[in-house]
């Protein structure tokens, strides 16, 4: 486990406008500031010159924010450095979240000249009313020529993020979006309910609103019937939340579910490396400053510890990480990773929580039963 | 020569919450130049965190201080706290017994307040001579002339010289001190008579066991001599006398008539020593102790558990420990059903009970589960036997049962006018029965009520404060037991009947108050898997009925970027709360829904 980290995740915390319902690092940002973010990402991927060991790059994530956002050249002069550094496997996959709005033929162009091979598009809904509340700034017009412009310069993996959950939402308007899914073929489709954070104005418009029993109800009905909706298009559901076509799943997203080790870089990012979780300061002046220290003082991170994963830990994050997954933990790999078997490191919990109903062993396979994806955190909870 | 005993002062401060008394104390204690201020925590008396912020003095403390007066001489002023509440009235007895005079503070704004005139009263019951001071008086709202003819109005004391002062903004200190030596007597007692002390607080220190405090009235006491507790009849030998002083107490060779001092005397075990008896030496006691010597009357009792049953240990070392300085709390082991392994404790009263439980959760850092206080019942059997019932759950077969007694306490609630209506429809709703309504002034009356206990135990207070929007006060003292229509109330949530949540009332309550519980219940029980019945019951009929509604989901998919740490941060946070809920049958039940029923009143 103590091998370098084969992923990269890259945090661009810049949008044009905020949406209501986001929590994270984000600010709507002059494209001055823009700069000083690139350059203090290069340098912070040049800190890991002092890691002995490094391995070749098989994922690169860019996320965010908005990473369609910034300078595509930016995007270019990262991977660039990225693969002067680390180089890259034959097959690495590199992602960018983008905007319907914001990707334009130019941009395209640089991003698929620089490498990127697959983008995630914030669609998140079909409806006009909905996007509105959500503060998106697109249409499903702009989706279209986003979808066409990718395409026409060969960016071909692309994938849609959906949002579901949604105050007054109905079966219609999901099954539209689905619709528009099917029509132009998206090979990848991540669809999370909505969760109001406290702090973003969504949170603050419907707190004291709980949703009633018919409510809840309905979000579940939308959740299975975009399941099977997704199956039924052709699409594997590998995650609680992922749906592809075969050869589309996210292999970076993989990464996480499999407690397998990434870089973070850029404020606010998170990385697990060596055995250790960390993350950067969600500030752009401290994080500058952190790659500052890091440089004075030895270090390859900028980042502060967060947590040490110990043999323990890495089996609990495995069961917690892999009940994410369809396939579930594989008792046969977990066994050749730890030495032990999660039925006897976790005996009374799986035995517990099987009896509850919300997990199952299929085929050498533990994972959640189909009551367990509705209440997957007390399954995920058992094992923290 | 001037006697010894005529340069002492032994007083005490009568105020009610809030009027200044622990302020008072710390400008003198300046004033007689013991503490420079930077050394005097502020509200040097008020040692327990919660004392401080609660405004009130639970445990009795002394201090002695060195006063410079304008004759010339120099007088010890022996200060000993009084505890300010209702439920500490035997300690305010013990202290006032202790005093030759008492410096009565009221609130230039507030005036005088049914806890005030109760303890005013005793005060004058024991011969202690009354210093009035008027406080606060560079408030906006104050009206010093007309709380100055309350005084005599109502006390029926002197108050034309009575000082102004702001113990706040430090005006006029200077004429209290003077006062308390030109006002206040100086002690009574003989030298030569046989030693008597009374013991008016004890605290336990682990290197020297119980400390007695102690006014002696009698006699003389020195480091060496074998003392006799007349009421315990134990016999100790003196190892240590000293002094109070704020900071550090300082020892002494001897204590003479009119002191106030401590003994150490190697005593083990707190329960050796009642507070209220009185210390004579060994081989020439005196022939009769000080009056005063009550045993603790404990009047509210409920169960005590800890949230995580792995703590259970230490809440038996941390009562074990606070019981070393307060011999009124009770504790034995108890089981519950639903709550586990805890203790049935015993409490002075309401506030005691308050107090103890916070303590515990602060000082020693424990999550308490307690469950409803109750009151000490008498059960008169069909076969002619009687049992002390005070855990609801341990009631016998009411078919056995041939009369339920409860205890009566004699109230007096101070209120202004405008809320006698509605302070007397609370007490009518509490079963109280009216005795008679004074009015102290063109403001201000006083009811007295008799009220069954068990009424006032539970969320009495809270009431009468939002009745009042919060002018009313409260005393009371126990009176008799009386025969009531009881009936135990349980509650069941999912077809299981909850021991922890089990208690008796008056028949004609039980309908309203299970209903009122069905419903706090439902707020505070978050939705399970299931659909799960809340029910009220007694014996088997259910009285009333609610449902919390199942959930259909717990699941957030949401990933953070990679940020794991902080999707485990929050799937840690919810499984937390579960830690601090208690499993009944197959439904998580919180904390606070055991703590929710206490206060139904809202």
């Amino acid at each position: 486990m103590n091998n370098a980290p084969r992923s990269v995740y890259i945090h661009v915390p810049f949008c044009r406008s905020r949406c209501t319902y986001c929590d994270f690092f984000t600010a709507v940002c002059p494209p001055e500031t823009w700069h000083t973010w690139h350059e203090g990402l290069l340098r912070e991927i040049d800190l890991t010159e002092k890691l002995g060991s490094k391995e070749k790059l098989a994922t690169v994530y860019f996320g965010g924010g908005t990473p369609s956002l910034v300078d595509a050249g930016m995007i270019a002069s990262i991977i660039e450095r990225l693969k002067e550094r680390f180089g890259f496997e034959r097959e690495i996959e590199i992602t960018l979240e983008a905007n319907p709005e914001s990707v334009t033929k130019g941009k395209a162009l640089i991003w698929q000249k620089a490498g990127i091979n697959r983008v995630s598009l914030g669609l998140q809904s079909v409806d006009e009313q909905m996007l509105k509340l959500l503060g998106r700034p697109h249409t499903v017009e702009t989706f279209k020529e986003a979808v066409a412009i990718l395409r026409s310069v060969g960016i071909l993996n692309l994938s849609a993020d959906l949002m579901f959950g949604l105050p007054t939402e109905t079966f219609s308007m999901a099954d539209k979006a689905l619709d528009l899914l099917a029509e132009f073929d998206i090979p990848h489709v991540s669809f999370y309910a909505l969760s109001l954070e406290p702090g973003t104005p969504l949170f603050n418009q419907f707190k004291d609103k709980e949703m009633s029993d018919e409510e809840e109800k309905l979000e579940r009905a939308i959740y299975w019937q975009i399941r099977e909706r997704l199956e039924r298009q052709g699409l594997i559901v590998y995650e609680i939340s992922n749906a592809g076509k075969p050869d589309y799943f996210s292999k970076h997203n993989l990464v996480y579910w499999r407690q397998k080790s990434y870089f973070g870089f850029g404020p606010a990012a998170a990385s697990f490396a060596f055995s250790v979780r960390r993350s950067n300061a969600a500030n752009i002046d401290q994080w500058l400053e952190d790659i500052e220290g890091a440089r004075n003082d030895g270090s390859y991170t900028p980042s502060s510890l967060e947590e040490v994963i110990d043999e323990e830990e890495a089996m609990k994050e495995t069961m917690l990480l892999g009940l994410r997954l369809t396939e579930g933990i594989d008792i046969g790999s977990f066994h050749q990773r730890f030495g032990r078997s999660p039925r006897d490191v976790f005996s009374a919990k799986i035995k517990g929580l099987e009896a509850d109903g919300l997990l199952e062993e299929v085929a050498g396979r533990i994972r959640l039963t189909k009551h367990g994806i509705d209440f997957a955190n007390l399954a995920f909870a058992a094992f923290i | 020569m001037i006697d010894r005993e005529s340069l002492i002062r032994n007083f005490c401060i009568i105020a009610h919450i809030d009027h200044g008394k622990s302020t008072l104390a710390d400008r003198m204690i300046e004033h007689t130049g013991v503490l420079t201020t930077r050394e005097m925590q502020s509200q040097v008396l008020d040692n327990m965190d919660l004392e401080r912020e609660r405004g009130i003095t639970i445990k009795a403390q002394a201090v002695r201080m060195s006063y410079k007066a304008a004759d010339g001489q120099t007088y010890t002023l022996n200060l000993i706290d009084t505890p300010g509440h209702v439920d500490f009235n035997d300690e305010v007895l013990r202290t006032l017994r202790a005093c030759d005079g008492a410096v009565l503070v009221v609130d230039a704004a507030q005036g005088i307040e049914a806890q005030t005139l109760a303890n005013v009263y005793l005060a004058i019951e024991e011969d202690l001579e009354i210093l009035p001071v008027i406080n606060k008086i560079d408030l906006a709202a104050a009206r010093p002339e007309e709380v100055r003819r309350d005084i005599e109005d109502v006390i029926g004391i002197d108050a034309e010289d009575a000082p102004l002062i702001s113990a706040k903004s430090d005006i006029n200190i200077e004429e209290v001190l003077a006062k308390i030596v030109t006002h206040l007597p100086p002690p009574r007692g003989e030298a030569e008579a046989p030693l008597r002390a009374l013991i008016f607080d004890s605290e336990y220190d682990t290197y020297k066991g119980v400390i007695l405090h102690v006014a002696i009235r009698d006699g003389r006491l020195e480091v060496g001599d074998e003392i006799y507790t007349m009421n315990t009849k134990k016999t100790f030998t003196v190892t240590e006398l000293g002094y109070f002083s704020p900071g550090a107490p300082f020892s002494t060779k001897s204590l003479e008539h009119g002191d106030v001092g401590y003994i150490v005397a190697a005593i083990k075990n707190v329960k050796d020593i009642g507070v209220g008896d009185t210390v004579t030496l060994n081989e020439k006691r005196a022939s009769e102790a000080l009056p005063g010597y009550k045993p603790m009357q404990r009047m509210v009792f409920c169960g005590m558990y800890p949230v995580d049953g792995g703590d259970y240990q230490d809440l038996r070392d941390a009562l074990e420990k606070m019981q070393l300085n307060d011999a009124a709390l009770s504790f034995e082991p108890e089981t519950s059903a639903a709550l586990g392994f805890g203790f049935r404790c015993g409490f002075l009263g309401l506030l005691h009970y308050e107090i103890i439980q916070e303590r515990l959760e602060r000082e020693y850092d424990l999550d308490l589960i307690s469950t409803a206080p109750s009151v000490v019942y008498q059960l008169e059997m069909a076969d002619g036997s009687k049992i002390r019932l005070d855990n609801p759950t341990n009631l016998p077969d009411p078919s056995t049962i041939e009369r339920y007694f409860e205890p009566i306490v004699n109230t007096t609630i101070m209120t202004p006018k405008e809320f006698l209506g509605n302070i007397m429809e609370l007490c009518h709703e509490r079963r109280g029965v009216y005795i008679n309504t004074e009015y102290i002034d063109d403001q201000r009356a006083q009811l007295h009520y008799k009220m069954p206990l068990n009424e006032i135990i539970y969320d009495f207070f809270d009431a009468l404060k939002s009745r009042s929007r919060g002018y009313a006060s409260l005393d009371y003292e126990f009176s008799d037991y009386a025969v009531a229509d009881l009936v135990k109330l349980d509650m069941m949530i999912n077809g299981e009947v909850v021991d922890a949540l089990s208690f008796i009332i008056h028949r004609d309550h039980a309908y309203a108050r299970g209903r009122r519980m069905a419903e706090k219940l439902k707020e505070h029980i978050p939705r399970q898997q299931f659909e799960v019945p809340i029910q009220a019951a007694i014996g088997g009929k259910i009285i009333a009925r609610e449902t919390v509604r199942a959930y259909r989901k717990d699941v957030i998919a949401k990933c953070y970027g990679g940020d794991i740490t902080r999707k485990k941060k929050l799937l840690e946070k919810q499984k937390e709360g579960k830690k601090r809920m208690r499993r009944i049958g197959t439904v998580e039940v919180p904390q606070e829904a055991f703590m929710s029923v206490l206060k139904l009143d809202e």
